[in-house]
């Protein structure tokens, strides 16, 4: 079952690079949520902003009844959400969407993050940590310095974690493709390794293209921009390349792909299979 | 002075008769903003509503526009989705199973790029159990044919409803534009043509800018504008459609919660449609019903069916009687 959820806010706190965190006093999602899920927030009331707007779990701590998520602001409603205080009240649905998949025996699963990209794949590595042992490495890219310190407190539970700034600021000096690429090529020989990504899209692609590279699986988390978040508009359309396992309630596209929702056939996809076009998800 | 009732002790009847059909309250959920109904019978028992009207089906199966199909307006949305739909076979096969077990009524929408396919179509699910009536959309504004030019004026509307009439024995909705000069003209060509209702409104014609890209947002260019932003315009229309007709009419259009539902009903809907709000509040279409069956309580109606209409008006429009076509004026350029 799914549930809209009256959630408040325990935490509040704004990042550099236009980012925020914010923590939750939400119970009943904090039992339910996987990692790879994600939940649609009623940033206000009313309509000024009127959609929701998606957010990937970060992590929870279902003792405690807290959800967590890992924010960036860009038009009206992540400004506004990054405003929000401890206290403030709001609506979130869920758990929507699907999971990373299960990690296999033996395999070592690289997570390469792109700024808030990272709330999904620390889920996921707190998860399985905890749950399975599988060993985790964490590749986390940003802009500064200021945001990778930012973001690294923020995960004190964190193993294997390495970091690319643009600026070279701190750690690893470029992107975090390039940096992986180097991880990829030192130990990538003799290894089950498989790839986890969640950032922008440019990001995303360039990784993709390294999996085909290196031969290795990988699933990309995509933040397809959305109206509903639970399978009802159909907005939320996702380009692929079909093959027989992929379920798609419609017809093919004159080019010969597929198009899948984001929502529900999602936001997970296997990213060998993800059409990336330029104008696409911002 | 007036002695105000008691509130009731009985509950208020929630029942409404649209057409002959019986149905439990009057909120329905609208096509497009609903999907098939699996993915919202998660979040609550779909019994609770009076009905739902499926996303449009087409003959073939249609994989929708390319993306960006949404975006966000002040007070609403913009929305090319481009009929995407697994087709009427499909929906035979892999929906009606589960549609027919949701205990609420069931109109389908069905859509055509031609005459001949809107005939199709109806014929098709004439027979089909667990159907209790069609809405035609003559009105969606983002594909290229069979949208708008039926239902921008009253003729082809005339030609294409009178077609699909002889196809079914099903209860006809037709489902209007608001992108016409005269919305009452052709609700009268509807009533005309046999419809047994009407529903209004579908999108408004809308369009989005990216500055940065110098591009349209949406890839179709242009979309259907729908969500609060829209009601009024949707009010007036229901409004106007009601005085010059005799079938009733389910009202479409920002309607998000009871206040807004029994606004149009005064207006003179039978029946309300839910739709964008089913995005933005998952339980909004329930807790329409909740409201209404409070209003009635508090103001001591015992019937729904009593609000249908009774908005007070000034005087002289009351008495106004528009002025009805004849079918002859209809038929002669068919
Ligand atoms: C499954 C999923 C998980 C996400 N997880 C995170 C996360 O963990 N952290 C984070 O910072 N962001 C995340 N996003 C992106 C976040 O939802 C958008 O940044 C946000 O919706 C933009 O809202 P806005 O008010 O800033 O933009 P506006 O431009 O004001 O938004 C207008 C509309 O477009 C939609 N939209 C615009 N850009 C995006 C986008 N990039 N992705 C999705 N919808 C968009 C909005 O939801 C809204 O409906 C996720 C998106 C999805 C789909
Ligand atoms: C995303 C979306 C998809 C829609 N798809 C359809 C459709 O397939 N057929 C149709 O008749 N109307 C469709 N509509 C129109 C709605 O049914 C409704 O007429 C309109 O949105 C106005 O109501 P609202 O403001 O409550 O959403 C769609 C609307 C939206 C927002
Ligand atoms: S966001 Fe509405 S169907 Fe995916």
């Amino acid at each position: 079952m799914l549930k809209d959820y009256e959630v408040a806010v325990t935490k509040a706190q704004k990042l550099p690079g236009r980012m925020f965190f914010l923590e939750f006093e939400a119970p009943g999602l904090a039992k339910k949520c996987e990692p790879g899920e994600f939940v649609m927030l009623k940033v206000e009331p009313g309509t000024d902003p009127f959609l929701r707007r998606a957010f990937s779990v970060f992590y929870t701590e279902p003792k405690r009844g807290k959800l967590a998520i890992l924010g960036k602001s860009y038009g009206f409603g992540t400004t506004r959400l990054r405003e929000k205080k401890a206290g403030d009240r709001l609506k979130m649905a869920g758990p929507l969407g699907n999971r990373f998949g299960q990690a296999k025996k033996k395999e070592t699963a690289l997570l390469v993050a792109g700024g808030v990209g990272l709330a999904p794949l620390y889920f996921y590595q707190q998860v399985l940590a905890a749950e399975r042992r599988k060993e985790t490495y964490l590749f986390l890219g940003t802009r500064t310095k200021a945001e990778a310190l930012a973001l690294k407190r923020l995960m004190p539970q964190t193993v294997n974690l390495q970091i690319a700034t643009d600026d070279g600021s701190y750690g690893y000096e470029g992107r975090v493709t390039d940096l992986l690429e180097k991880w990829l090529e030192k130990n990538r020989s003799g290894q089950v390794l498989r790839l986890l990504s969640c950032g922008p899209d440019p990001m995303m692609a360039k990784t993709v293209e390294l999996a085909g590279k290196f031969d290795l699986p990988i699933e990309v988390s995509l933040e397809t921009a959305m109206a509903c978040g639970w399978g009802i508009c159909i907005g939320c359309a996702v380009k692929s390349v079909p093959d027989e396992k992929t379920a798609s309630e419609f017809p093919k596209t004159p080019d010969g792909f597929i198009f899948q929702r984001a929502c529900v056939d999602g936001p997970v996809f296997n990213g060998h299979r993800v059409v990336w076009e330029s104008d696409g998800p911002a | 002075m007036a002695r105000r009732s008691p509130p009731l002790k009985v509950k208020p009847d929630l029942k409404i008769n649209f057409a002959g059909l019986e149905f439990a309250n009057p909120v329905l959920v609208a096509s497009g903003t609903f999907n098939y109904g699996e993915e919202m019978a998660k979040f609550y028992p779909l019994s609770k509503l009076g009905g739902i009207v499926t996303k449009s089906i087409t003959k073939k199966p249609r994989p929708g526009h390319p993306f960006p199909r949404t975006y966000e307006t002040k007070g609403g949305m913009l929305n090319a989705i481009g009929l995407a739909n697994p087709g009427i076979e499909k929906f035979l096969s892999k929906k009606m199973p589960f549609l027919r077990t949701l205990g609420t009524r069931l109109v389908v929408n069905i859509a055509g790029s031609t005459v001949e396919e809107f005939v199709e179509l109806a014929q098709r699910l004439s027979d089909v159990e667990g159907i209790d009536a069609l809405e035609v959309n003559i009105s969606c504004p983002n594909v290229k044919e069979g949208g708008l030019e039926f239902s921008a004026t009253p003729q082809p509307a005339f030609r294409v409803l009178s077609a699909v009439r002889k196809a079914t024995r099903l209860p006809l909705v037709a489902k209007l534009s608001p992108n016409t000069a005269d919305i009452g003209a052709v609700a009268r060509a509807a009533e005309e043509a046999g419809m047994e209702g009407v529903s209004l409104i579908n999108t408004l014609v809308g369009m989005a800018v990216d500055l940065k890209t110098r591009r349209p947002i949406l890839s179709n260019v242009t979309g259907g504008l729908s969500g609060p932003a829209v009601k009024p315009v949707a009010l007036a229309m229901v409004y106007k459609v009601a005085r010059q007709v005799k079938i009733p009419i389910m009202a479409i259009g920002g309607i998000c919660n009871a206040a807004d539902a029994l606004e149009f009903m005064l207006g003179g809907a039978t029946l309300v449609q839910i739709g964008t709000a089913n995005f933005t509040d998952p339980l909004a279409a329930p807790r329409a019903v909740e409201g209404i069956e409070d209003f009635l309580k508090e103001k001591n109606i015992p019937s729904v069916g009593q609000l249908v209409g009774s908005l007070r008006t000034p005087a002289e429009e009351i008495d106004s009687s528009p002025k009805r076509p004849k079918l002859d004026e209809l038929r002669v350029q068919t």
